[in-house]
């Protein structure tokens, strides 16, 4: 299956500043794809050369096998920006209807606006909307003309819970129909729940490409945390499978590499412990992890 | 063509509900001409060479307040940006823009005809007027280029004194410079003067076209030539 985008040994520099170090990944369809890294670590310059906004310093990016600075290629690319500001006097509605004009074979306006629901506000002025309706009206443009791929900057911030979650239903929703959405996000949670693939980056350089288990695992101290209500004293130290504990009044935190065998050895030793909490790695952890 | 007409419909909501921008481009070309028309000569050849230093600085100021600075300002929007990411040519948003100046400058060449012939009773036969209107927009031309030109190099903080300050410059070299000595020569080259020359040939037969021809020529290929070379430069960044 060929490609619809592919970055190969992407370089980018800002006078003496590299942004991008040999960047390379193909993305294919029904990918939900989410480019991780901290502030500064080439997302928005790469997203803005998958959008034919910037230009490779070497290496080559290309979109369904095009330069995306070629503006047929970007007939089947829908994208949002990561900071909106709308132009005066101009109503949603219009807006709306200038992007659906640009596409070939678009949604509906009615149906982006009752998916959306952008019904209440459709007449009002777009840049005198509050920030939650600007970005709603933002990601409902990046989906307006029914492209292939999605280009989100950071999509739900700004969004309230209920916006969030008709957004994430609606991308899995289209990544079942065929379609590729690729994001940036800062809420690790989501991407959790809906990422089929993710990309970290670090100083511009690709250190991750994999599933979302694929980061867990290489970022993960391994260890995995047990937590439990304890009356008496025991003795950890003398536990085969408990790696490291802590005692804060009646609670007990081990860290084990083999919780099952941790849980075992317990039940072994009669220690009744009551509401056992067992905490594994999350997105979270780990790409504070891969982050140091 | 579609699409042209989407982008024309865009700038001209933007403009038609900003009232500061329709009360500069629209109203103070007219209310200009009726403030300082007392100082004209009674005479019906020095009325007529007012006007239509009027309705080419009418077209002027679109050019160079509303497009070139429209352009300065909005370049770095995020709208602009987002634009740039729809599967359009430049060329669309281009010529989309440049209906919209077209558009405002037949509105302003029509509101400084009415208050021209119908309050101030400037003496114009309609054969003359159709002319003024012909060479006010073809003269147009260098100057919407002269305006995207310096809209896309200066940047949004700057570009409100640099436009006001030229459309004065030009507007007050085209007739306020002696024709002698070295202002004689510096009036020459400006654009607005050659512009004039070129609109009264039809009331002051006498006047040759060839220097005004020249002049706008050269003007329009230069920013021409300056006006690509400085939006590829944008684009690379």
């Amino acid at each position: 299956m060929s490609a619809w985008l592919r970055f190969e040994g992407v370089h980018k520099f800002y006078g003496q500043k590299q942004v991008l170090n040999d960047v390379s990944f193909s993305v294919h369809k029904s990918e939900i794809i989410a480019l991780l890294g901290v502030n500064g670590a080439g997302k928005t310059t790469a997203i803005k050369m998958m959008l034919g906004q910037e230009i490779p310093t070497s290496g080559t990016v290309s979109l369904f096998g095009m330069n995306p600075k070629i503006y047929t290629s970007r007939n089947k690319v829908g994208a949002t920006p990561q900071n909106v500001d709308f132009p005066e006097g101009i109503k949603v509605r219009e807006i709306l209807e200038f992007v659906h004009g640009h596409y070939t074979s678009p949604h509906a306006v009615s149906f982006i606006v009752e998916v959306f629901e952008l019904g209440s506000f459709l007449e009002d002025r777009a840049s005198r909307l509050s920030g939650g309706q600007k970005r709603r009206l933002a990601i409902a443009l990046a989906f307006i003309g029914n492209p292939d791929i999605i280009f989100l900057d950071e999509p739900t911030t700004g969004l309230d819970v209920g916006a969030r979650k008709i957004l994430w239903e609606f991308i899995k929703k289209e990544s079942k129909s065929g379609k590729t959405i690729f994001l940036t996000t800062h809420y690790l949670e989501e991407i959790e729940q809906v990422a089929s693939r993710v990309i970290f980056l670090q100083h511009g350089h690709i250190k991750i490409d994999g599933t979302v288990d694929d980061i867990k695992k290489i970022a993960s101290s391994a260890l995995i945390k047990v937590s439990f209500i304890l009356e008496n004293e025991v003795n950890f130290s003398e536990f085969n499978f408990c790696e490291n504990y802590a005692r804060v009044e009646e609670k007990v935190f081990l860290e084990t590499f083999e919780p099952d065998n941790l849980l075992r050895e317990l039940v072994q030793k009669n220690i009744n412990f009551k509401n056992l909490a067992i905490e594994r790695e999350n997105l979270e952890s780990a790409f504070l992890n891969l982050s140091k | 063509m579609r699409l042209v007409l989407s982008y024309f419909k865009i700038y001209f909501l933007t403009t038609i509900r900003n009232t500061p921008a329709l009360f500069f481009t629209l109203i103070f070309p007219p209310l200009l001409l009726l403030m300082t028309s007392h100082q004209w000569g009674t005479k019906d050849q020095d009325k007529i060479e007012a006007f239509v230093v009027f309705l080419n600085y009418s077209i002027q100021t679109v050019s160079l307040m509303l497009l070139g600075m429209g352009v300065s300002q909005e370049k770095n929007s995020e709208w602009s940006k987002y634009k740039r990411t729809l599967p359009t040519s430049v060329s669309t948003m281009v010529f989309g823009r440049m209906l919209h100046t077209l558009f405002l400058c037949v509105i302003n060449l029509t509101t400084i005809s009415i208050v021209g012939i119908l309050i101030l009773s400037i003496p114009v036969s309609l054969v003359q007027l159709s002319y003024f209107f012909v060479v006010a927009l073809l003269g147009a031309i260098p100057m919407v280029l002269m305006g995207m030109t310096l809209g896309y190099a200066a940047n949004p903080e700057s570009s409100r004194s640099i436009f006001t300050l030229l459309n004065l410059l030009l507007l007050f070299g085209s007739f306020s410079l002696p024709a002698s000595g070295i202002f004689y020569f510096i009036k020459q080259g400006i654009p607005t003067y050659q512009w004039m020359l070129l609109s009264l040939k039809v009331v002051e037969p006498e006047i040759s076209v060839i220097s005004p021809l020249i002049c706008l020529g050269v003007y329009t290929v230069v920013f021409a030539f300056l006006f690509q070379k400085i939006y590829s430069r944008g684009q690379k960044t």
